[in-house]
């Protein structure tokens, strides 16, 4: 089977590395992405993770380096830089969460970008620190309740909109970045062998919308459902950039309103309608920033 | 051959002698002249090393330390600020027992305006699990650093290694110094550089990771604890080989100055070594006897060998280049006073704070220094710990 094309139904034909009895939350979106990344780039690979569900030391038969929450990238970059003096070519595989992407690992993250270390970087993005408990970070979106922007008297959830990380690391003229969705299987598993190959000339980035039944607090059996909803509403647009070139990889040809994706969980119940049409406004705004972006010949 | 450079440039050598796979520095003053002198280097192709231009010393830190574990030779340096924000993977790089390299050009913290040699930046970092020389001059610099490698790297050590030499006083000062040739580095390191450690090589499934807890956890630390005794073994050792190549020797993680005789010991570490030496001699002519125990090594720190030093002593007189607070002393001062208890004829001891924000430590003021302690061998009352520069 060539690597450079594979098939959903051939996933099952590949080797699963991880463990079969990982003690993950029932229905982890996450797990699932980590599963599939570790059968398509093949044996040659290093993970980098930092503190959070995504430790995969002691957890399969692969090389593993865990490091700080905040250095997921620079640590990366040694290694990756050692490697490649050696003469190695060893894929360097981070896979971190939002809150080590968009927050504290941030500043080491974009510098790795700018130098195009031969790094591929997969953000789960769940919108919160979950491992901790359901905190906010830069990625929750408008809105959201978490555990520190509530729902009370004086607050309502999240009063300011996500940081478009994706978008950001595109923008330091990366080999490889692209947006993917497990409720889109086929386009993130082209796009995993695209920042595959990419990842040989520079750095490669994948952000991949991971929703969490603990802490988006819907039934552990929709993770696919709600990921696929996220497309169909344009909260989550599926595009990838090569050196600046933006593509939609994905156009729906009538996007759905919000609330059919937000209806499905919990953490958006205590919205208002005017609450809602600003979650809307929001997501209409950065689907059309992504639009301009495109090439349009 | 003989060249005159400053510490920095100095340190620069060291490192360019021994040849790093990688090096990460990002610029702060007094380090500065440093990370240019490397950039230099490898703009002539004086050195090979791939340089990573990171964004901050806290992925300077990370970036070295991920290097190292996939097995390559590793610089990076820094300064006070720069060595508070790379604490974090500072203290990781340690705990995971990287053999790193580093230089601290040390310089005072408290504020933004402490663009000043001091030693206060150093001491943060004392439990860190790093193996810590203090030069006393610009010779000493670029062979410490050259140690720092062979130390670093051994087996039965594996812990990182800062070199911190004195911001300003060392790090700009030119010196006549004796660069080695890079054949007798090579082989001084080659004991280190034929080692194949256990790295993320080909083929393996090695998990780098300190995810132990509990009991394990514990075990791990106690040998850690024990291991980071051991150094003081290797450092004599080191020391031995260094000597029979290079010719020249610094005593071991404590250098004694005149200190056999001494009634009245100095006790310091750093460029003020020099200063005192002076005055050693000075009031030696005088027929005071006097002698000087330089630090060298602080972390191991050298409670043994110290405590047979000064054991039988008068007087140790210590001059420190930062404070300790809520100990209401400095440092070394601090430190020193726990090894009396472990020795059977203590001396007094008196501290005495001076040169921080980059102020002269000055003949007058060892001098000074020399008279308290002589008053309060005398019996007269004097404080324990005195400010040289309003005494």
């Amino acid at each position: 089977m060539t690597m450079n094309q594979v098939k959903i139904k051939d996933l099952k034909n590949i080797e699963d590395v991880i463990s079969p009895g990982v003690q993950f939350c029932p229905g982890c979106t996450m797990e699932l992405l980590a599963r599939v990344v570790l059968k398509l780039l093949g044996d040659d690979v290093v993970m980098f993770g930092g503190p959070s569900c995504a430790v995969f030391s002691n957890r399969g038969k692969f090389a593993y380096y865990g490091t700080l929450m905040t250095n997921i990238a620079s640590s990366a970059t040694g290694v990756s830089r050692a490697f490649r003096r050696q003469g190695r070519d060893t894929i360097c595989l981070a896979l971190a969460g939002d809150g080590a992407t968009a927050d504290i690992g941030f500043g080491g993250l974009s510098a790795a970008a700018e130098r195009g270390e031969h790094i591929l970087y997969i953000c789960y993005d769940n919108e919160a620190y979950m491992n901790t408990g359901i905190q906010r970070s830069g990625t929750t979106p408008f809105g959201s309740w978490t555990n520190t922007t509530q729902i009370g008297e004086h607050d309502r959830g999240k009063s300011v909109d996500a940081k478009n990380v994706p978008l950001l690391i595109a923008q330091h003229n990366t080999a490889y970045t692209a947006t993917a969705n497990l409720g889109y299987m086929q386009d993130l598993v082209n796009k995993v062998l695209k920042a595959k190959e990419a990842v040989k000339k520079g750095f490669a980035y994948i952000h991949v919308l991971s929703p969490c039944t603990v802490g988006w607090q819907y039934s552990s059996d929709k993770g696919i459902e709600v990921s696929k909803i996220a497309v169909n509403t344009n909260y989550f647009p599926l595009w990838e950039a090569e050196y600046g070139n933006y593509k939609l990889t994905h156009i729906e040809k009538e996007r759905k309103p919000i609330s059919e994706y937000t209806k499905h969980i919990k953490k958006f119940a205590h919205m208002t309608e005017e609450e809602l049409s600003m979650l809307q406004y929001y997501v209409d705004k950065k689907y059309q920033k992504i639009e301009n972006l495109v090439d349009k010949k | 051959m003989i060249k005159v450079l400053s510490g920095n440039k100095a340190a620069a050598h060291g490192v360019r002698l021994a040849k790093p796979d990688i090096i990460a520095v990002y610029p702060i003053t007094p380090q500065t002249p440093l990370a240019e002198e490397l950039a230099k280097f490898h703009s002539q192709g004086l050195i090979d090393s791939d340089m990573i231009e990171v964004e901050g010393e806290h992925t300077a830190m990370s970036a070295i330390t991920g290097a190292s574990v996939a097995g390559a030779r590793v610089f990076t340096a820094t300064s006070s600020w720069g060595l508070a924000y790379m604490n974090e993977p500072f203290m990781y790089c340690a705990g995971s027992r990287v053999p790193a390299v580093m230089v601290d050009v040390t310089r005072e913290t408290p504020s933004m305006r402490g663009v000043g040699g001091s030693r206060q930046d150093i001491m943060s970092i004392r439990d860190s699990g790093w193996i810590q020389i203090e030069p006393e001059n610009c010779q000493e610099v670029l062979d410490s650093v050259i140690m720092a490698y062979r130390l670093a790297e051994d087996p039965d050590v594996l812990f990182p290694v800062v070199v911190a030499y004195d911001g300003f006083f060392l790090s700009h000062q030119y010196e006549r110094v004796d660069v080695p040739e890079q054949e007798l580095v090579d082989k001084f390191l080659a004991p280190v550089s034929e080692v194949k450690r256990t790295t993320l090589e080909v083929g393996r499934k090695l998990q780098y990771s300190v995810s132990i807890a509990g009991k394990d956890f514990a075990k791990y630390r106690y040998k850690t604890l024990n291991d980071f005794e051991k150094v003081k073994e290797k450092i004599k050792q080191v020391e031995k080989e260094f000597f029979e190549i290079f010719g020249r020797e610094y005593g071991g993680m404590v250098e004694q100055y005149r200190a056999d005789d001494a009634d009245i010991l100095f006790l310091t570490s750093g460029s003020c070594s020099g200063t005192i030496k002076t005055v050693v001699d000075k009031v030696r002519e005088q027929g005071l006897k006097v002698g000087l125990a330089r630090i060298r090594i602080f972390r191991p720190y050298p409670r043994e060998e110290l405590g047979e030093i000064i054991n039988g002593k008068k007087a140790i007189c210590v001059i420190d280049r930062s404070i300790c607070l809520g100990w209401n002393c400095g440092h070394l001062y601090m430190e020193a006073k726990a090894v009396l208890s472990d020795i059977s004829n203590p001396p007094k001891m008196i501290d005495f704070i001076d040169g921080l924000s980059n102020l002269d430590i000055t003949i007058e003021h060892i001098e000074k220094a020399l008279a308290i302690t002589l008053a309060a061998l005398e019996g007269k009352d004097v404080q324990e710990t005195n400010w040289l520069i309003w005494e």
